[in-house]
Formats: C-alpha cells, structure tokens, sequence
C-alpha cells in the first residue's frame, strides 16, 4: 500500500478547515521532532498513550522519557507490563505492584485487578499534558480520524488530556464516508458475537460549544488543541 | 378574549432579553447552514435520505428484531418499553438495583419526552446533565428551548447567576472564565457518577449498533467513564447500517450547525473488552461491562401506522426547521409547552404529549413552507400541519364562525360577492379618506391591530371583466385570468393592468366569469369539504375555453390550482385528470412573462430604486425567484436586496385572527428590514403580500409605496 497524494492533499485540507492542526513527517526522525517539540513547547510533563505502531516505530516513549517527560499507557495490558517494567511477572508479583501503585491492597484476581487499574487511569487521563493516540484511518471527505478499539482507553486518551495527538500513517485515508464504511465493515470485532469493535470513533476537529453566549466555537469539554501527525514514510 | 397561548406569545415578543437573545440565535445559524450547505448537492442528498428513512420506517419491525438479536449477541441488554412509564420504571429499577446514588446523563430529548430524570431525582437518584446547554436549562428548572441548542434563550450572565448557585461562590459572566468553570464543575460529575445514560442519534440493525453524536465531547466522557451504561432510543432512530447511518451523517450537522461533520460520533456495539495482564483475561473493558439499550415505542408505532403522520417518524432531528422558523424566531422554543419544539414539534406533541395543546400550537403556523425547504428529510412539515387540522376538524368540526364563513359564503360564489358588496356598503364609518381601513370592531380589530385594510371595492373585477369573457379569436395564445379574492375585491384596478399588459404582451387573455375562491383558507383550515367543492368548481370554470395558460397574480392561489388541487381530487378520477391537465397549465404571471420574452416594456432606465419581497408561496412553493427580479432590472428599475427577502411577511390568514401579535413581530420585522434599504418602493408578486406590506406600512404612516409586479411592468407599457 502506498500513499495516494490526492486523498492524502484532501484529507490535509478538511482536516485543516475543521480546526486541528495538521503535520506531515516525511521520516520517523522527523515524526519525532515534531512531538518532542510539541512537548517543549507547551512544556508538558506528563504524557498518555494508547497503542500505536508508528510511535513503537519511532521508538517515542523512550525518547520522550530522555526529554524528561512521564509517558504512561493506558491499555490495562501495557499498563501493567509498564508497572512490571516489561518484564513477565506472575500476578501475585503484578497485584502487589498495582497495590504499591493505588495505596491499597489489591487481591491477585481479574475482577479486582480491573477494577483498580480503572481507578488509577482515570486520574492518569485526568493529570496528562497530552494524549496520544493512532487512528486506524482517515476520512477525506470530512477530514475526520477513526479510531477503532474494543476496551474503550483511546477514546479516553482522546478526550480527558489538555492536549491530544492523533498519528496517522499517510497510507490509511479512506477517500469518502462510504469507503470508510467499507473499511470498518471488514473490521472483525475480535470479541465473540461483535460484527464489528465496540467503540468505533469518528473524530472531526476540536471539540466546541455554542451554549455560552459570546464564546461561539469554543474549546468545550475535550481538550483545548487537537493535533494531527502524519507520517508519509 | 385571548387564550393561555396568545398570553404566552405576547409575554415571550415583550421578553427584550429574550428577544436579543433570538435574534443572535437566528443570525448564527442562517450563517452556519450558508457555510454547511456550500459545496453540496442538497436536493440529491436529501432526497437519498428521504428514502432511506422512509424504507426504514416501513421495515421497521423487521429492523428491531435485527437490532435486538446484533445487541444483545455483542453482551448488550435490550428491553422493549411501550411507553414512558415502563421505560423509566426499567431504568429506575435497575439504577435501585445496582445501588446507584449519582447518573450522568448527555443530552437526550427522548428522556426529556418522558421524563427520565424528574423520575430519577424522585427515587433519590442525583442526576447531572452533561451537555452544557442542558445543564443549564437543569439547573434553571426550564425545559429545553430548542432540539440541539437548549439554552439558546439565556444571557451568560442568567447562566453566571445558576452557577454561581450551583457552586456556592461567585461565577465570572465573562464567557470565556465562565466557560472553564462550567467546564471545571462537569469534569468533576465524571469522575464521581456511577452510571451514565445516553439517548442514540442513529441505531443500527445490521450490527446492533448505537451511534452518539456530540459536539462537546460529553457523550464520549457519558458513555464510557461508568461500567454502567443506559441508552434510551427512540425505535424510530432504527436504519439497516452504514448507509443509511451516513447518509444522516453528511446532512446533520451540515444542516443544523454549517460543520460538514459533529466532531464526536462514536458507534458503540455491546460492552467492552481489554486483553490479559500476567496471562489473565480481563473481565471487561475500561467502557461499559453492562450496557442496557431501552427501545422506545410511546405513540411511534401509532404514527407509523397514520398515513397522515408517518413521515414525521423520518425527523432526525437536527432542529434546522427551527432555525428557520419566524415564529420560533419571533418566541423561542418553551412556548410549544411539552418537549419537541416549532412545526416538527406541533405533530410530536400530539403523538407523545397532549393534542389538544397541538392543536392550539397548529394554529401558530404561518405556512410559509421555510422548513419544508430546508428539512434534510424531505418531510412536508406545512402538510402535516395542515392534516392535523383536518384532523381536528374530522373529529370535532369547524368552529361556527368558519363553518359559517367557508360552508354558507366562501363555497358560493355568488353568494360570496353579496356578501363582499354588502360588507362595501357598510365599511363607510371606518373608511379613511385613502380608502384604507384603520380600525375594525372585534372580532375583526385583532387584525386592525397589526394592520391597516383596504376597503372592500363595490364594482368587483367580475363585474369589470364582463367583456372579456372569452379569448379574442386569433390574438395568440389563450390565457385565462385567474385573479384570486383579494385581487377581486380588493385590487381589481389591478385585475385590469395584468389584462392590459398580457394584451401587450400579444397574448389572448380573458376572464372566465365563473371562477370562485381557490379554497385556500378552508383547505389550511383543515374543512377539506369546502376545498374540494371549490376546486371542482374551478377546474370546471378554468378549463371551460381551453385556454393554453392560466395566469395568476397570487402565488397562494397558483400552488393551490397546480398541486393542492391535485391531492383533493386525488379520491375522484375523472376530476383528478381534469386537475392534472389544469396544473399543467397554470403560471405565476411573472413566470408566463418571462416564458413569452419579447416584453413590450420599455427598458430605458428610469434612474429609481427598488426593493423585492419574495412571497413564501413563489419561493417555496413554485420556486420562483429569479424571473421577478430580471423582469424589474428589464423595466428600468434598480433593485436593492433588502435582507432575508425570502422571510414571510406575517400574512397567515387564521393566524392573524388567533396570533395577532406573533404576526404583527414578523411583520415589523419584514418592514424594518425594507425600510433599511432606503428605497421608497416595494416590489412584490403576491396580493397577499401587497395587502399586509401596505397595511403595516399605511399603520406606521410610512411613505414606503408597495406594488404589485404587475402594476409596476403595466406603468412601463
């Protein structure tokens, strides 16, 4: 698959036209530069994620952590294997570090486990400078990003940070609404009995409110700057 | 004696806060849906969603059961409710239950239909709206005042004032402080709240899917911080998948706001999921572990099955009816007093609340056909205005002054005329020296209020035409003059320059002497006896001579020989035939003229200015608005576009008698904005609009002179 630049040149333009802040890196080390300096500049400390192969690809948790900045993820998965410092570690090992972590004592089983990571997140989501997050897809016609996920952290990500990032590969922009219909419709769910993921989001700009008279087009309840990345390589 | 609603219109037109507020409302959005509609082939879009929703509506019941079976397979809980009683007793069963003390909702106008969250509160429940617009009207004990934006009416320092409450300190009215407060507080009830509550723009059968649009961000933050989750959707919100959903998707906001897209809109199937930690499974995810989806009937199925109303179910409520709607424009949405607001909102009501509230609401409408012409889903709102009226008066009959006025008089030509040139005779203690009638006794003076009349002419245009009863042979084309009541007699000086200038356009125009009322003011009424008997009685007098076109001078008049006269006949085939034949020969006189070319009227410049009034019944309901303003560049004259010259100018016959105020604020409206070209002449094509833009002009002593097309192109011969 490769980049089709008409699309591409589109997608840049409605996505523009909506408000976010669009880039393009022609090279991972480009890529990163751009949020390196997105973080100096808005001196952000503490940053969250969601799983995203072109950050892995550009190696940017570890190079955030080198600028100083916390980078934590938020997929309980890797969530836990951060607190587990990557290593494999059996759940007794994995309940006493999330119990460190949350200040209480949290038993070696699914449920509580659950329960507590959701509870030590959301103050995560609420504290972040910046998330970052990977659509799966853009849409040209509307300019919009599309996230695909089934335990519902990107979505989060997305919204509770100051600040959000999406990155997106060049080569995944759908031309029109119904291409993308298309695209979500061979999207397998992964969970037994979904046709399709439990939470498909379409995000169209920066969120705004029209409800308090004289701040027409405001930031509203999601964060103040939306930022588009995307990598051409 | 005036009723509760007209209190409330004249409370709402006398609220200068509210007002100022509306006309901010008003001028934001006609901007929005300029910049929305840019680029986009409207009319091919919505008719693609007409369709689609009305193949929807009709495979309704197979596409709840396909809801149902996708949902509850992807771990969704799905229960029916037949009405607001048993879906709020569900929801409140439930959040018992699970020992739920606090519910965050976002903005659903299908839980206000029912009243959610009044039940929730009295079971001791706290609930927070989410969208700010709708907290709000929360914390002001208000219903919304429109579909999408629920606080349009309030002030940011009314909203300061709630806050402030709210938080036990003082709020800044500053929007922009003010705002990060509101911001700051909600954050707050995210984080704190154990359940959430949604409604669903869009459900989708094919994957058991609820699609959730908001612009704020609240409906992500709803619907996925609680492991709790209730979505409350309306069964008629149900399409086949993502066809049919982007096909919503690419008129909503575009529609409403002017943004080709809502920023958030998340489809959400079932509960969610995450992976493993040190090779566990995870029971569920960071969204919804128990996800309930409350379908709701509460009077849908009765409207599926209405021939009458079924195309109000294709709504999608994107409120752009209401944004374009004078008398919202004129009132704000809490007048409609239940939930659904304007035209939409009249037909909701008396399905979901109180009919005999929507039958007061019905008599607000002006007809003036905005909505319908803007309406994403193709839904002839003015039509099912009209119906409702039918309705009322299939049930109950006509009140006995319109019996009297459409059943003994208006059905009779004849007797019609006596009755006009008795009312002649007797108008003399109230005729000014201008032969304009200032003031009326009741119950005719609600109307002498807003406007001035003209007095009632004793030599109709009838009795003028007597020698034009047939066509001069081998003059050209056959054109017969249908002239309408006010035409006959108020203006028949003006009946006689449209014949004078079709002769000079080298046409064959005559009179047919046997035409009667066009049945408008019975038909609007809702007496569909009286309009059906006259349109047999013109399609009889105006096919009569064969004539190859027939012109009229009152575009209300034309819509209802060329279309309404079909749907009457539609019951008796042979008259339907003649109708059919009719319709096609019937033309706005602006239109004929502009067919014929070749205009005998002088074009040399005559150095004046002036202004053009679109009457609603060319706009909307011929779609003429070109021809007019061409024919008076063509006669020497400099048009200057006053703005909005396609608004109503008030004119809405019944409703000038119950509303006398609501019409008189959209009138004033209209004349503010004529008055502000600075030109000294109006230029219209309806003698509707000629009757109510010199009557308000004459009340206000203004020199502004208004004249009817025809009078302007006959004065160039």
């Amino acid at each position: 698959m490769t980049v089709d630049h008409e699309i591409l040149e589109k997608f840049k333009t409605e996505a523009t036209l909506t408000g976010a802040q669009v880039s393009v890196a022609g090279s991972a080390e480009e890529a990163a530069g751009y949020v390196l300096k997105l973080v100096k500049d808005r001196e952000i400390k503490i940053v969250i994620k969601s799983g995203s192969p072109i950050a892995d690809k550009l190696d940017l948790t570890a190079r955030l952590a080198a600028a100083g900045v916390k980078v934590t993820e938020t997929s309980i998965t890797q969530w836990a294997a951060q607190l587990a410092r990557g290593k494999d570690v059996p759940v007794d090992e994995l309940a006493e570090l999330i119990s460190a972590a949350a200040g209480e004592k949290v038993p070696a089983e699914p449920e509580a486990i659950l329960r507590a990571a959701k509870r030590i997140l959301k103050d995560v989501y609420a504290g972040a400078g910046l998330g970052i997050t990977q659509a799966d897809f853009g849409i040209a016609e509307t300019g919009t990003l599309v996230t695909l996920e089934n335990e519902g952290n990107a979505r989060l990500a997305a919204i509770l940070p100051k600040m959000h990032l999406t990155l997106l590969d060049g080569r995944h922009v759908a031309g029109s609404l119904a291409d993308a219909a298309e695209l979500i419709k061979g999207s397998s769910g992964g969970i037994p009995g979904h046709k399709i993921p439990t939470f498909i989001t379409y995000l169209t700009g920066r969120n705004t409110t029209a409800d308090i008279p004289g701040a027409i087009f405001a930031r509203a309840q999601g964060p103040a700057e939306e930022h588009i990345l995307i990598l051409k390589d | 004696m005036a009723s509760k609603l007209r209190k409330q219109v004249r409370q709402a037109l006398a609220d200068d806060t509210l007002q100022g507020a509306l006309s901010r409302f008003t001028m934001l959005t006609k901007f929005g849906r300029q910049i929305g509609m840019t680029g986009i082939d409207f009319e091919a879009l919505r008719q693609d969603l007409h369709d689609r929703k009305e193949k929807s509506i009709e495979d309704l019941p197979t596409l709840i059961r396909q809801f149902k079976e996708n949902a509850a397979a992807a771990g969704a809980i799905v229960f029916e409710a037949a009405n607001a009683g048993q879906a709020n007793d569900y929801i409140t069963r439930l959040a018992r239950a699970r020992g739920i003390k606090h519910v965050i909702k976002s903005k659903s106008m299908l839980t206000e239909e029912i009243g959610l969250r009044h039940q929730l509160e009295h079971s001791g429940i706290r609930v927070d709206e989410t969208d700010i617009g709708e907290r709000i009207v929360q914390l002001a004990g208000e219903k919304p005042a429109h579909i999408v934006g629920p606080a349009i009416h309030k002030t940011s320092e009314q909203i300061a004032a709630l806050f402030s409450e709210l938080l036990g300190e003082q709020v800044s009215s500053d929007s922009q402080p003010l705002l990060d407060t509101v911001r700051e507080s909600l954050r707050q009830c995210y984080l704190d709240a154990d359940m959430g509550i949604s409604g669903a723009n869009i459900a989708l059968a094919d994957t058991g899917t609820l699609v959730i649009l908001t612009n704020e961000g609240n409906g992500q933050l709803v619907t996925t911080l609680s492991p709790l989750q209730v979505a409350v959707v309306g069964i008629e919100k149900i399409v086949h998948g993502f066809e049919d959903a982007n096909a919503i998707l690419r008129l909503l906001s575009r529609s409403c706001v002017g943004t080709k897209m809502t920023i958030y809109t998340s489809f959400i199937t079932g509960t969610s999921r995450a992976g493993a930690v040190s090779g566990m499974p995870l029971p569920g995810g960071q969204g919804p572990r128990e996800l309930h989806i409350v379908l709701v009937d509460n009077g849908r199925n009765r409207m599926r099955d209405s021939d009458d109303f079924r195309e109000a179910l294709y709504c999608i409520k994107c409120g752009v009816c209401l944004n374009v709607c004078p008398v919202f424009a004129s009132l704000s949405g809490q007048i409609y007093g239940h939930v659904y607001q304007g035209g939409i909102g009249t037909i909701l009501t008396a399905f979901y609340h109180d009919r005999e509230r929507s039958r007061e609401l019905s008599e607000m409408c002006l007809g003036c056909m905005s909505c319908k012409s803007v309406c994403p889903a193709g839904i002839d709102i003015p039509g099912l205005i009209r119906r409702m009226r039918a309705q009322h008066v299939r049930e109950k009959g006509l009140a006995a002054g319109k019996k009297l006025a459409y059943g003994m008089v208006l059905k009779h030509p004849d007797r019609l005329d006596k009755a006009v040139k008795a009312c002649a005779r007797l108008q003399g203690p109230f005729l000014g020296a201008d032969s304009m009638i200032k003031r009326l006794p009741y119950p005719l003076g609600n109307i002498t209020d807003t406007i001035s009349l003209p007095g009632l002419q004793a030599t109709m245009l009838r009795d003028r035409m007597k020698g034009y009863a047939s066509p001069a042979p081998g003059k050209g084309p056959k054109v017969a003059f249908y002239s309408g009541c006010v035409t006959s007699y108020a203006y028949p000086e003006l009946g006689e320059e449209v014949m004078r200038l079709l002769e000079k356009y080298g046409v064959a125009p005559f009179y047919p002497q046997e035409q009667a009322c066009c049945g408008a003011p019975a038909y609007f009424s809702g007496d569909s006896g009286t309009a059906l008997a006259l349109a047999g009685h013109n399609i009889e007098a105006l096919s009569d001579r064969e004539p190859d076109y027939v012109v009229t001078v009152c575009p209300g008049c034309a819509v209802m020989l060329k279309k309404e006269f079909l749907s009457l006949t539609s019951a008796e085939p042979a008259l339907h035939e003649k109708a059919r034949r009719l319709s096609g020969k019937v033309r706005d006189l602006t239109q004929l003229l502009s067919e014929l070319g070749q205009s005998p009227v002088q074009r040399t410049s005559t150095g004046e200015k002036v202004t053009y009034h679109d009457p609603c019944h060319l706009k909307r309901g011929l779609g003429i608005s070109a021809e007019p303003r061409k024919l008076i560049a063509e006669a020497g004259y400099e048009l200057v576009e006053m703005n909005d010259a396609d608004a109503c100018c008030g004119f809405g016959g019944d409703t000038l008698l119950a509303h006398p105020e609501l019409c008189g604020s959209i009138l004033q409206r209209k004349l503010a904005n004529i008055e502000a070209t600075g030109v000294d002449t109006v230029v219209t094509s309806c003698t509707a609009c000629v009757l109510q833009l010199r009557g308000g002009l004459h009340k206000k002593g203004s020199p502004i002179r208004v004249v009817h097309i025809a009078e302007l192109l006959a004065g160039r011969l």
